[in-house]
């Protein structure tokens, strides 16, 4: 793997390390249709057609330019009815669809 | 001092443990990049490197980047760092027009690179990867690097007109420009730049642009000529605005240098109001037009910061700078300013004679920090390198910059167009960025771009592409405004919302791929 592909230990580790947080595979619905959705989207409209991407893959170091990362943002802010503050758009809430799914329930409920 | 390598070597001996270079929470100092870049020469002198063979840097970001960059200059060879972003037949492109022989590269590379060598048989040493069966070469592993580490660098006997790197340009359009700097005219914006910025050992200079473009050269030489940290955000950080925004004030940035647009998302969406980034003294920009509305919010957020608009291309490095003056709205546009101590400028006609201050023409440009040419391509350096009597029996070199400017009465030059910018509609001239200016006037408009694609008819028709995340923009609101704003013949024929404008790897506007997209279907497959 290149050195680029470390998980940044400057930056907390994605929401589903959290013991607080329910494992996405037993929560509720919710959480899984979130993740089926944002990857839907990213498969369909970020990457080149036919590439693989899966829940927990790393979608902030190779796989979505800057301007794709923030077409994310606004899909997500549209499609799940939420507000995405400046002050969200940091790495532990976009980088992978696990951890914006997390983000967006979470923002759903403040 | 006169050769880029002793850069690093002459830090280290002034501040072994001060840091040169941070990455991902990673530190390493000045004096342990010294022994690793040594260690790395050794490597490749080891594997029968000669003096101005070419070695190849196949890196994403990181902290070997500048262990490969300086170890290649300490061998004695020339350094070619190639976009970590390039398909591999870009990477064959590449290796074979500068014939090198050496590449340095990662682990994680290894798929790409073994797709490279069954195309690049001259390729004779490879350090980086592990031993293993299925390269046609054995390749030598950083381990290596770590083992051969020595405070001194090899005797090599380069001189500063050697060859210290060949960058590269996009390519966007087929075959990339290969750019030649030697130690001399490397060395000379070092030097210009930490004079000019005053830089001090206790500088940290982010690095956002790819280690393979020339805005890098600053980021990572200007720094190690000041003993001063580079600070390189991951591509992850990089992609998100709040996070580089936590980034810089965390790191106590205080010098940045990159294209506009980088700054524009960091003002829209960094949350700068929240944070702190009063350590950042020193804003430069280049490469494209800083949108006034952005700028001047950029301003406002960043009150402790000075802003530095400068000019130049891959092949002068930096040639005019114009530093904002503080507190005053800048004119529109944005004046490139006046020549930096190591260039000189001169505006011409088509004849190549100069022309009165005051008339747009060409510039021209000799200084020091000029490429010795384009590698490999002498039509193009006859083209691009034009002699011009002077006294005594000389000739002055220049370089055709292919842009075109005017002096303003105040001495500043200001920059037209560039000349392939230029376009004829219905026999008016029409500058394609001041239709860009005027559509990123108008209020929702974030980013825009114009081009010219023939009509037909001899003649050009002017597209326009912009980004809005404004719901209520439509193209013909959009066509309504710009009525106001420009003659009828420079109003575009048609305006489409993009979610994104292409970009080159530097953050320019991709034109040929614009082009590309908004030609018509059937053209796409006319040949």
């Amino acid at each position: 793997m290149p050195t680029d592909m470390k998980a940044d230990p400057g930056t907390p580790a994605p929401a589903t390390s959290d013991p607080g947080t329910p494992d996405p595979g037993t929560a509720d619905p919710g959480t899984a249709e979130v993740e089926r959705r944002i990857l839907a989207f990213v498969r369909d409209e970020l990457v080149t057609s036919g590439t693989t991407v899966g829940r927990e893959d790393d979608l902030l170091s190779d796989l979505l330019d800057s301007v794709a990362a923030l077409r994310l943002g606004t899909f997500a802010a549209e499609e799940f009815d939420i507000e995405i503050r400046p002050a969200d758009f940091v790495v532990e809430n976009f980088r992978t669809a696990v951890a914006l799914a997390d983000f967006v329930l979470r923002a759903r409920r403040r | 001092m006169t050769l880029l390598s002793r850069l690093v070597d002459e830090a280290a001996m002034r501040r072994p443990e001060a840091p040169a270079v941070r990455c991902d929470g990673e530190t390493l100092s000045y004096g342990e990049l010294a022994r690793r870049s040594h260690g790395l020469a050794r490597v490749l002198l080891g594997a029968g490197l000669e003096p101005r063979d070419r070695v190849a840097v196949l890196l994403g970001k990181g902290l070997d980047v500048p262990v490969a960059f300086h170890g290649a200059l300490a061998s004695g060879g020339a350094l070619v760092p190639i976009d970590p972003g390039s398909p591999v037949d870009q990477i064959v492109r590449i290796l074979r027009a500068t014939g090198a022989r050496h590449l340095v590269t990662e682990p994680g590379r290894r798929d790409a690179v073994r797709e490279t060598l069954a195309s690049c048989p001259e390729i004779s040493s490879v350090v980086g990867l592990e031993e293993a069966d299925d390269l046609p070469l054995r390749p030598i592993p950083w381990s290596s690097v770590s083992e051969q580490a020595t405070d001194r660098p090899p005797e090599t006997g380069t001189i500063d007109l050697d060859p210290a790197y060949i960058l590269h340009t996009s390519g966007s359009t087929g075959t990339p420009k290969l750019i030649l700097h030697t130690h001399r005219s490397a060395l000379a914006f070092a030097d210009w730049a930490a004079d000019e910025y005053s830089l001090r050992p206790d500088d940290r200079l982010s690095n956002h642009s790819s280690h393979h473009t020339c805005f890098a050269t600053f980021d990572f030489y200007a720094a190690a000529r000041a003993g001063a940290a580079t600070v390189v955000p991951t591509p992850a950080t990089l992609k998100m605005p709040a996070s580089l925004a936590a980034l810089l004030e965390r790191e106590r940035v205080t010098v940045w240098y990159s294209v506009p647009t980088a700054l524009v998302h960091l003002s829209l969406r960094g949350g700068l109001e929240d944070g702190d980034l009063s350590s950042l003294r020193w804003v430069l920009f280049a490469g494209e037009t800083f949108p006034a509305k952005h700028l001047a919010r950029l301003r406002r957020q960043l009150p402790a910061a000075r802003f530095s608009h400068v000019y130049g291309s891959t092949e002068v490095n930096v040639c005019t700078r114009y530093h904002l003056p503080e507190g005053v709205e800048p004119a529109e546009p944005l004046p490139i300013g006046t020549a930096c101590s190591t260039s000189a400028t001169l505006v011409v006609g088509d004849d190549l004679e100069p022309l009165p201050d005051g008339e747009t023409g060409e510039l021209l440009v000799r200084g020091s920090t000029v490429m010795a040419g384009y590698w490999g391509d002498p039509a193009a350096n006859r083209r691009a390198l034009v002699r011009r009597p002077t006294a005594g029996g000389f000739d002055d070199l220049y370089f055709r910059t292919g842009d075109r400017v005017r002096r303003l009465d105040d001495g500043n030059l200001a920059f037209v167009t560039r000349a392939d910018l230029q376009v004829k509609v219905r026999g008016h001239r029409v500058e394609l960025e001041g239709v860009e200016r005027a559509l990123r006037s108008l209020d929702p408009i974030e980013e825009a771009a114009a081009i010219a694609l023939p009509d037909g008819e001899g003649s050009s028709v002017i597209h326009a592409v912009v980004v809005t995340d404004d719901p209520a923009a439509s193209p013909r609101k959009i066509l309504d405004d710009l009525a106001g704003l420009l003659p009828t013949y420079a109003v575009p024929a048609e305006v489409v919302i993009l979610p994104s404008l292409p970009r080159t790897p530097t953050g320019k506007v991709d034109r040929t791929a614009l082009r590309f997209r908004l030609l018509p279907e059937e053209t796409h497959h006319a040949h």
